[in-house]
């Protein structure tokens, strides 16, 4: 089987939502801090000067701050609450035939999806969804596969080699 | 999936430059004043590129408890004019002296009579800037002075540092007047 989800999945969401976060704060302190004392150091002659170090330090600490909070640390955060939420259902397994099917599908608060499609046989096919960061792992045409799903999210597949 | 993060962020940050850009112009505001009662506010009328170094040079030389000395060219109060009218000190020329009448304290008894003061209706107003514009007074390194024109310092109506003026708290105005007609010397 290939999984799609690492068996220490949580733990390593979680590490990285801190590698963003303890970073991120570490720098939006330093870049108050700078801050103020350019601000402790204004006299007349140089307040023009000093207030244009002290908005361009501290829009680019924001934006950096911004950029690291908002791309790393939710992206992470949003994933660890997703894979929370699948872990709440047991696993299932299939066996059919897998295809993708279209573009990918942002869910709100949540991760972005390949949608994919999933033909057992007797019954009309299913639309599942794979974590579009794991979806060149996907076999590119319509493949037989044995399947591991909970809450039509596929966790892990494996391709079934022909008879 | 980077590319729909981007499409959010793009946006914050244009605002948080906008906002962080009008914050810290309002945080430095406060910072660079004081109120009236802790400050003496000189305006020139007359550009003034070093008006800076000059408020630095007067707030170093008097040994005053007020805790700021601003100067600053009449294009400040372009649109406030009350700040014009609350100044303690002004600097104009002969030419524009009539204009601002409303505005003036009479002399001080501390300037003895002088017939080159300013006067209007007998009323002495304007103390002369001597040595100007000739490049004679440490002021003009500071100040643009029009060559050819008399400059005169006038007390301001509403200055809460000269006796006599309604709410004054002290009389420290002369101090810098007289910083100022001695061209930045120390009396």
């Amino acid at each position: 089987m290939t999984p799609l989800y690492a068996a220490d999945e949580a733990r390593r969401l979680k590490r990285r939502m801190y590698g963003f976060a303890v970073p991120a704060i570490v720098l939006g302190a330093l870049g108050l801090a700078v801050c103020v004392s350019l601000c402790a150091q204004v006299r007349h002659d140089n307040i023009m000067r000093r207030y244009a170090a002290v908005t361009l330090v501290s829009t680019l600490t924001g934006w950096a701050v911004m950029g690291m909070m908002l791309i790393g640390y939710q992206s992470a955060r949003a994933a660890l609450r997703h894979y929370t939420w699948l872990q709440q259902e047991p696993p299932v397994r299939m066996t059919g035939v897998l295809s993708v099917q279209g573009g990918l599908f942002h869910i709100p608060g949540s991760i972005v999806v390949q949608k994919v499609s999933f033909s057992s046989g007797q019954q009309a096919p299913r639309l599942l969804n794979v974590r579009a960061d794991r979806r060149r792992l996907l076999p590119g045409r319509p493949t037989p596969v044995s399947i591991e799903c909970r809450r039509n999210f596929i966790t892990s597949f494996e391709v079934i080699p022909h008879a | 999936m980077l590319k729909h993060r981007l499409s959010r962020l793009i946006p914050l940050m244009l605002i948080f430059m906008i906002l962080n850009l009008l914050l810290w112009g309002f945080i430095f505001t406060r910072i660079t004043d004081t109120r009236r009662e802790e400050k003496i506010v000189v305006f020139v009328d007359a550009e003034a590129p070093e008006a800076g170094k000059l408020a630095n040079i007067l707030e170093d030389m008097a040994l005053s408890p007020l805790r700021m000395v601003q100067v600053r060219p009449f294009s400040y109060a372009m649109l406030n004019s009350g700040t014009l009218t609350q100044a303690d000190l002004l600097i104009l020329p002969a030419s524009d002296m009539s204009t601002y009448l409303d505005w003036y304290a009479p002399c001080p008894d501390e300037y003895p009579d002088d017939p080159d003061r300013w006067t209007y209706e007998g009323v002495p107003y304007g103390v002369p800037l001597d040595g100007l514009p000739d490049g004679g007074s440490a002021l003009a390194e500071y100040i643009q002075f029009v060559p050819g024109e008399r400059y005169y310092l006038v007390f301001g109506r509403q200055s809460l540092h000269l006796r006599g003026n309604e709410g004054a708290v002290d009389h420290w105005a002369i101090v810098y007047a007289n910083a100022l007609l001695n061209g930045l010397q120390q009396r």
